[in-house]
């Protein structure tokens, strides 16, 4: 394991970076949303302007901007967490959390995604052995480059723009041929780019029923800390943030 | 890839259709022998983002009924992808393609064994050279491989010769169609420029 450091500074991780990815290592996990809350206060002192969200789909923008100008119509979209990104206790609530911190915070909110129909008709149009022999793409690889033109969109449209992206970290980076936003974005000429994948923290399917996520042993399962790299294959600079086990009280849990 | 391609999210909006039906993982019952091959690798796959926790009893089924694949998702789930390399020798030394494509990228980004460059490029060698069947896009990812991998090593003339090949078989091009296509297959009406 890389050298850890306890000093979680979301600042310090980004650097210079135009693209930030904030990657989920699991969508079950309430606590990585409210992680993600504490980076962007941080990442907004330090010049982002954007935050980018797979969880919503691009037919929602006009929506979400109107609550984004307003404050206004939230419910839509918590209505959509609610209905397709429940994964556990809290999870939906955690999700609609971090869309109102974003707006606070004063970070322009963007949806990157299809909806599940579109996702499903893609997959129908593309089986096992299409996709194999590559004369077609797998719906999974189709919103990694529809995101990817999203957001180098905003990042070409101005040199100001600084995009940080909450997504599952099997889309931030390439998962089997899959092609992730790492590699995709480098393509459209945009470098600056880092990857901080959260991990351990715990899950739960209700009050009661709670999982420890944390692969770390000892005192470490309980230590909030980050450390440089990431174990699979990835191609830019990245880094893991452990959120401890029973750290961070959330709706009493 | 995908250089040319502008996104207008205008019309996108206008004509998009929405349902809230459905779930990402479809809930099937997994001791249904009934269930078609393709839904089980569906099922493996999907796992691995949305019901990590069934991730190894949907692969090892869909591994049991043919789809060797399976084991890779084991691997990124349990982070021992032994196995899965295991099955990739094996099918390798029998002279499969996939797999000699499959351990070529693994050897490349030294994934689940340590990281060979040499290795990697002999490996995709085989496999472009045992293709004879010439699927372009393949083909070309291949060559993409190769192109990193001598761009890498500092290997000039090679990763020329690697970029050439790309350029000339129209990469980016067959990229953004193929995107284009699938996109408006699926009822979502961006406005892609090539």
């Amino acid at each position: 394991m890389n050298k850890i450091n306890t000093d979680v500074n979301y600042r310090t991780m980004a650097g210079n970076a135009r693209l930030l990815m904030l990657g989920e290592s699991s969508h079950n996990a309430a606590i990585y949303k409210y992680e993600a809350i504490k980076a962007l206060r941080q990442l907004k002192a330090a010049g982002f302007t954007h935050f980018a969200i797979e969880m919503l789909p691009l037919y929602m923008q006009e929506k979400i901007e109107l609550y984004q100008r307003t404050g206004k119509g939230f419910k839509v979209i918590q209505q959509y967490f609610d209905e397709y990104w429940n994964r556990g206790y809290l999870v939906p609530k955690s999700y609609g959390d971090l869309v109102k911190a974003a707006r606070e915070i004063g970070l322009k909110i963007v949806a990157l995604d299809l909806t599940l129909d579109e996702m499903i008709a893609i997959d129908d149009s593309c089986d096992f052995e299409m996709a194999r022999t590559g004369s077609c793409s797998t719906s999974h690889s189709v919103r990694n480059m529809v995101w990817t033109q999203n957001i180098s969109n905003i990042l070409k449209q101005s040199n100001q723009n600084r995009v940080v992206a909450f997504m599952h970290r099997w889309h931030a980076v390439s998962s089997n041929f899959q092609v992730g936003l790492d590699t995709l974005v480098i393509d459209q000429g945009i470098l600056k780019i880092k990857f901080i994948d959260f991990i351990g923290g715990k899950a739960c399917r209700t009050i009661n029923n709670c999982e420890g996520y944390s692969d770390e042993d000892g005192e470490l399962k309980n230590k909030y800390f980050y450390s440089e790299g990431f174990p699979f294959k990835h191609a830019v600079t990245a880094y893991q943030v452990h959120i401890p086990e029973n750290g961070f009280k959330i709706g009493g849990l | 890839m995908n250089k040319a391609i502008t996104i207008s999210l205008f019309l996108y909006t206008a004509f998009c259709t929405t349902s809230y039906a459905g779930s990402f993982f479809p809930k099937y019952d997994i001791n249904n022998s009934e269930l078609p091959k393709t839904t089980v690798m569906a099922q493996c796959q999907k796992s691995l983002m949305h019901a990590p926790k069934q991730l190894e009893s949907w692969c090892e089924k869909a591994y049991k009924l043919g789809y060797w694949q399976a084991l890779e998702y084991i691997g990124l789930y349990t982070g021992d992808g032994s196995r899965y390399i295991s099955e990739l020798n094996r099918r390798t030394e029998s002279g499969e393609l996939d797999p000699i494509f499959a351990l070529a990228w693994n050897y490349s980004y030294g994934r689940f064994v340590s990281r060979d460059l040499e290795k990697s490029i002999s490996l995709f060698n085989r496999y472009l050279n045992d293709n004879t069947q010439q699927e372009k896009v393949r083909l070309n990812s291949v060559h993409e491989e190769l192109l990193l991998i001598y761009e890498e090593l500092g290997n000039t003339a090679k990763s020329a010769e690697h970029k050439k090949y790309l350029e000339d078989n129209d990469d980016i091009k067959i990229k953004n169609v193929m995107l284009k296509k699938q996109l408006e297959a699926a009822g979502v009406y961006l406005n892609i420029n090539d």
